[in-house]
């Protein structure tokens, strides 16, 4: 079943690359290439299934982005998804802590960035 | 942060030369002259030596200072490099976007309008109507061969009367004959009756000639049966056989006609079907290459990552150039510089991938043994 995903990315190879991926499988996908962006956008009342985020960008990252989407109104359960090269793992524990869903390093392939999403969000 | 001045070698031989401070040569020279005079000679050539050591100075600061241009420079080659990359891999995922959609819309065109059931039924529609075809056919030719044998009964019919007819004139040719004999014993009686019979002999005379005449009649109406008889029993029976045997003829190429197009739609539709199989097994093997690839192409990422902490690291060492340049300058004053070893510690500690530590280990002697952690994890 075709599921809204938000993705965030300031790399837009990646936002195309996802985008590719994920409307081949149906979804609806919508983008921002900013934390502080895709904000805007969930403030603004977009309300997807599922978000996927980098970590490292601009002024905001894609941690605190999911402390942010956890304040949000609606949005205290949606999955978040960290897409990053990053490979410490007290980012990791930073991430899970601040109540991210899941961890992706790049490059993503697409089978498992689907298969994933399959298991995160209902119904997908 | 560990920062310590770094008191210059050459910045303190400099102070030791270039300050002016207690001449050493203040002593007057009546107390000590050859002393003096090798205090003198040592002074003059320390000032020699210090004279060259600036020069040299003076050459490592200019030097220096074409770092910064250096740097730069290598700075913006990345930097070209970085947006070439993103751009190559833009351009990529336009076309394989592009290719994919071209390949969703061929298959969509299939298992639409194109489809194998579609055509099998069309097939089909045409093979029902060439056997309602063959069957008209089937049911004319039965139709023809009925009417042959009728027209074959009416020919017999029409002899079998004429054969009547002709045991009639027979019985008329009979009749003519002893109609003929009377009238000739009705003669011989009108002789014997002398001129009392002679009206009886001219009667008996008529009669006779009635009677030819009527056999005659009879034989020419016998002579037109039986030429009527022949007409109908050979050119009608012959007509009908010809035409009847040339339209079965016709019949039986119309039906092999038929056998063979049918054969064909049959192979027709097979292969149909397997050409429509092939082309979306092949589509769908592309279709999933092509997936991969686009999701293979996000390696620029982290090669951009990649470029510009070289090109951060590269602005550092710029920064230090430009200092050990300042250092050199101002060589009266003790000048701090953040070390090379500092600048190091610095880009290890910007580094997010573990091949990138295990780098910088390796090529600072140690190990490269980090692993790369779990490339999927859900919590």
């Amino acid at each position: 079943m075709a599921k809204k995903i938000l993705i965030v990315d300031d790399s837009p190879t990646i936002l195309m690359s996802m985008q590719g991926i994920l409307e081949r499988a149906g979804h609806t996908v919508s983008k921002a290439a900013s934390a502080e962006q895709a904000v805007t956008l969930l403030q603004g009342g977009l309300k997807p299934d599922l978000v996927i985020t980098d970590l490292h960008m601009g002024e905001m990252n894609g941690i605190e982005l999911v402390r942010q989407v956890r304040k949000m109104a609606g949005l205290q359960f949606v999955p978040v998804l960290l897409v990053t090269t990053e490979s410490q793992q007290d980012r990791r524990i930073d991430a899970k802590a601040a109540g991210a869903t899941g961890w992706l390093v790049k490059p993503v392939q697409s089978d498992a960035l689907l298969q994933v999403i399959k298991q995160v969000v209902p119904g997908a | 942060m560990l920062i310590f001045c770094v008191v210059s070698l050459l910045g303190g031989v400099a102070l030791g030369y270039g300050l002016p401070r207690r001449a050493r040569g203040t002593t007057p020279l009546r107390s000590a002259a050859p002393q003096k005079l090798a205090s003198a000679v040592d002074v003059l050539a320390d000032l020699g030596a210090a004279d060259h050591l600036a020069r040299k100075s003076s050459m490592v600061v200019e030097e220096l200072a074409h770092y910064q241009r250096f740097f730069s420079i290598l700075r913006d080659q990345i930097g070209h490099v970085e947006q070439e990359t993103e751009d190559a891999a833009l351009g990529i995922l336009t076309r394989l976007n592009e290719i994919d959609s071209r390949i969703q819309s061929m298959m969509g065109f299939l298992d639409s309008s194109s489809s194998q059931d579609s055509v099998v039924e069309l097939m089909h529609r045409a093979e029902r109507r060439m056997v309602e075809n063959r069957i008209l056919l089937l049911e004319f030719q039965i139709s023809r061969d009925q009417a042959a044998a009728d027209g074959l009964a009416r020919r017999d019919e029409l002899l079998g009367m004429i054969e009547e007819l002709n045991m009639v004139v027979a019985q008329v040719r009979v009749i003519a004959r002893q109609t003929n004999m009377l009238a000739l014993n009705a003669t011989i009686e009108a002789v014997r009756a002398g001129d009392a019979g002679r009206g009886f002999a001219v009667v008996a005379g008529e009669v006779k000639q009635l009677s030819r005449g009527s056999d005659q009649a009879a034989r020419d109406i016998s002579g037109g049966m039986t030429r009527l008889q022949d007409a109908i029993g050979s050119s009608l029976e012959s007509m009908v056989t010809q035409r009847l045997a040339a339209e079965r003829e016709a019949f039986a190429v119309i039906e092999g006609g038929i056998d063979e197009l049918s054969g064909n739609f049959d192979l027709l539709i097979e292969h149909q079907r397997v050409v429509l199989e092939k082309v979306q097994a092949e589509s769908e093997q592309i279709a999933q290459p092509i997936l991969q690839l686009i999701g293979s192409i996000q390696f620029q990422d982290v090669t951009r990552q990649q470029l510009q902490l070289v090109s951060r690291a590269m602005q550092s060492m710029s920064n230090h150039s430009q200092q050990l340049a300042h250092a050199l300058q101002d060589i009266k004053n003790d000048v701090c510089v953040d070390t090379i070893e500092n600048q190091i510690e610095k880009l290890a500690s910007t580094y997010v991938m573990a091949e990138q530590r295990n780098i910088h280990n390796i090529a600072s002697g140690g190990g490269g043994s980090e692993e790369k952690g779990s490339l999927v994890e859900l919590f």
